[in-house]
């Protein structure tokens, strides 16, 4: 005798139910897919028309970028993203190693906060592209220039977050922690850092944007290695459509390594959505 | 750790007075490449006399003005495309993409395409400070929208609200603290846009005055002009804040830019 099996009758029952919704959203999301596609369409049309009017001869067409891109030395090309994204990368590195813990260190402490954060404060508002100069005089060697600026960019976002997160930590959740008689030390570990973190990390995400800013800046003023010198470059020796790839190089750059904070940011962060 | 913890002003101004004279002895004694820098007594005759000549008017204007037409100018044109970026979700497929394809792009990136596309170097200038405060404005205004809480636009379609009545009253009430945020911000990455972008483009301005005096070994009025800069943007966030309050005054002033 056949008997029938209602447990897996009503798993694949369900199975094809939620294929169905899954299909019927899938269907309703084509238009806006459409629409989404005729979005990036759209824009390289009216770029395209925009390159063909009489006054704007110089600008390249979309095409014009394409063919550039397709034309360029590739290793040369790759010798440059590695330039720019190692000086990000460590200018970073070292903002978050100096940063965090001097954040850390002002949000708990009033005296520290009056002593260090003050000269903080006070430079914050110079945006840090007017200290290209100062470091130029500084460091003789354009590596070391570039991430010194790299560095400065992403300390102050890391430094404000970090500051922020530890010293609005509900009182509840620290008095909380030690009446369970908790050390300061447990506290600081258990209680204080994983209530910062997520604010922490919304400083290295703000940071690593500005980091991708400054490096453009530094080597566009070098002009020596790295995706900002060849933006520069292309534009100095009229090369207009690298112009234009050293841009979306840039860009396509930027927002990987955004990404990639993200993707940490969520494997270390599991407690918060 | 909410409570409001004493400040010593003493000690804020001894950590102050700690840099200023650790800043002149290494300078003095020329320590490592300190000797390269500016000292504190030279930056001050310098200061002493950018400040009293013309070129300091001149230039805080034509900085000053670059900065309010590009902000402005993105105020108009990014506010309105954020709200309806929000509101309409055709129009977000319409139009999001492109603001997403190009918003990693930064706008110091655009230095040379902006000098491209305009023949003039005011108007390339403003370009640049205007992709750097465009971004900004627009997703916050989109944010500010998607924060809305639903049921105001429940409420609002009980009562009867027509379409525009929703985006006058909803919409926009609804995203003023974000939008207030966004311009916040944008004015301080339009700072950033313009130094560079004068710099590197310029012919007169607060930026520009850098680079001219690294160019000229004059290296006192680098920091004299920096100064200058850091002032001036402090002084319109402060401003920025201070409007904000005023159009927004349900809003907690938690606002960090």
């Amino acid at each position: 005798m056949a008997t029938i099996d209602y447990a897996h009758v009503i798993a694949s029952a369900r199975e094809i139910r939620a294929r169905a919704a899954r299909w019927r959203t899938a269907r309703a999301n084509v238009p806006g897919l459409l629409l989404r596609l005729m979005s990036i369409v759209l824009f390289l049309l009216v770029w395209s028309a925009f390159s063909l009017l009489p006054w704007a001869v110089q600008v390249p067409s979309p095409a014009d970028v394409l063919k550039a891109a397709l034309r360029l030395d590739a290793a040369e090309f790759a010798h440059d993203l590695f330039l720019s994204a190692s000086r990000v990368l460590l200018g970073f590195v070292i903002a978050a190693m100096v940063g965090i813990p001097l954040g850390i260190v002002i949000g708990y402490s009033q005296i520290l906060r009056d002593l260090l954060f003050t000269p903080i404060e006070l430079l914050r508002p110079v945006p840090p592209i007017a200290w290209i100069p100062l470091a130029i005089l500084f460091f003789p060697e354009i590596d070391w220039m570039i991430i010194f600026l790299t560095f400065y960019g992403a300390f102050f976002p890391i430094v404000y977050n970090t500051v922020a997160g530890v010293s609005n930590i509900r009182a509840t959740y620290i008095r909380a922690g030690q009446s369970l008689g908790a050390s300061q030390w447990t506290l600081f570990w258990e209680v204080v850092l994983p209530a910062a973190l997520p604010v922490i990390f919304t400083g290295l995400y703000i940071a690593i944007g500005v980091a991708w800013l400054m490096v453009v800046a530094g080597e566009m003023i070098a002009n020596k290695g790295g995706v900002g010198a060849l933006t520069w470059q292309s534009y100095q020796t009229t090369q207009y459509p690298m112009i234009f790839v050293g841009m979306a190089s840039i860009g396509v750059l930027g927002y990987l390594s955004s990404l990639v904070v993200r993707g940490v940011a969520r494997l270390i962060i599991r407690w918060e959505p | 750790m909410q409570q409001k913890r004493q400040s010593y002003p003493l000690l804020r101004f001894l950590s102050l007075a700690i840099i200023v004279a650790a800043w002149d002895l290494l300078v003095r004694f020329r320590v490592y490449r300190f000797g390269y820098i500016p000292s504190p007594e030279s930056v001050i005759a310098a200061g002493a006399q950018y400040l009293t000549s013309n070129l300091f008017v001149t230039d805080t204007l034509a900085s000053t003005v670059r900065i309010l037409a590009a902000w402005g100018m993105s105020a108009v044109i990014g506010i309105p495309l954020g709200l309806m970026i929000g509101w309409k979700r055709w129009f977000s497929n319409l139009t999001f993409p492109v603001v997403e394809l190009l918003r990693p792009i930064p706008p110091i990136a655009w230095i040379p395409a902006g000098i491209l596309f305009f023949s003039q170097i005011e108007l390339s200038v403003i370009f640049i400070c205007f992709i750097g405060s465009f971004f900004p404005i627009v997703l916050n205004t989109i944010v500010g929208v998607r924060l809305i809480d639903r049921t105001h636009f429940r409420a609002a379609s009980c009562l009867g609200a027509r379409d525009w009545e929703v985006f006058r009253d909803v919409i926009i009430r609804g995203a003023m603290p974000s939008i207030v945020v966004g311009l916040a911000v944008g004015m301080g990455i339009n700072w950033m846009a313009l130094v560079a972008a004068e710099m590197i483009a310029g012919d007169r301005g607060l930026g520009y005055r850098i680079w001219e005096a690294y160019s000229l070994a004059q290296y006192p009025r680098i920091v004299v002009a920096m100064a200058v800069i850091g002032v001036i943007g402090a002084a319109m966030s402060v401003v920025i804040r201070y409007l904000g309050q005023k159009i927004v005054p349900w809003q907690p002033s938690t606002m960090r830019t």
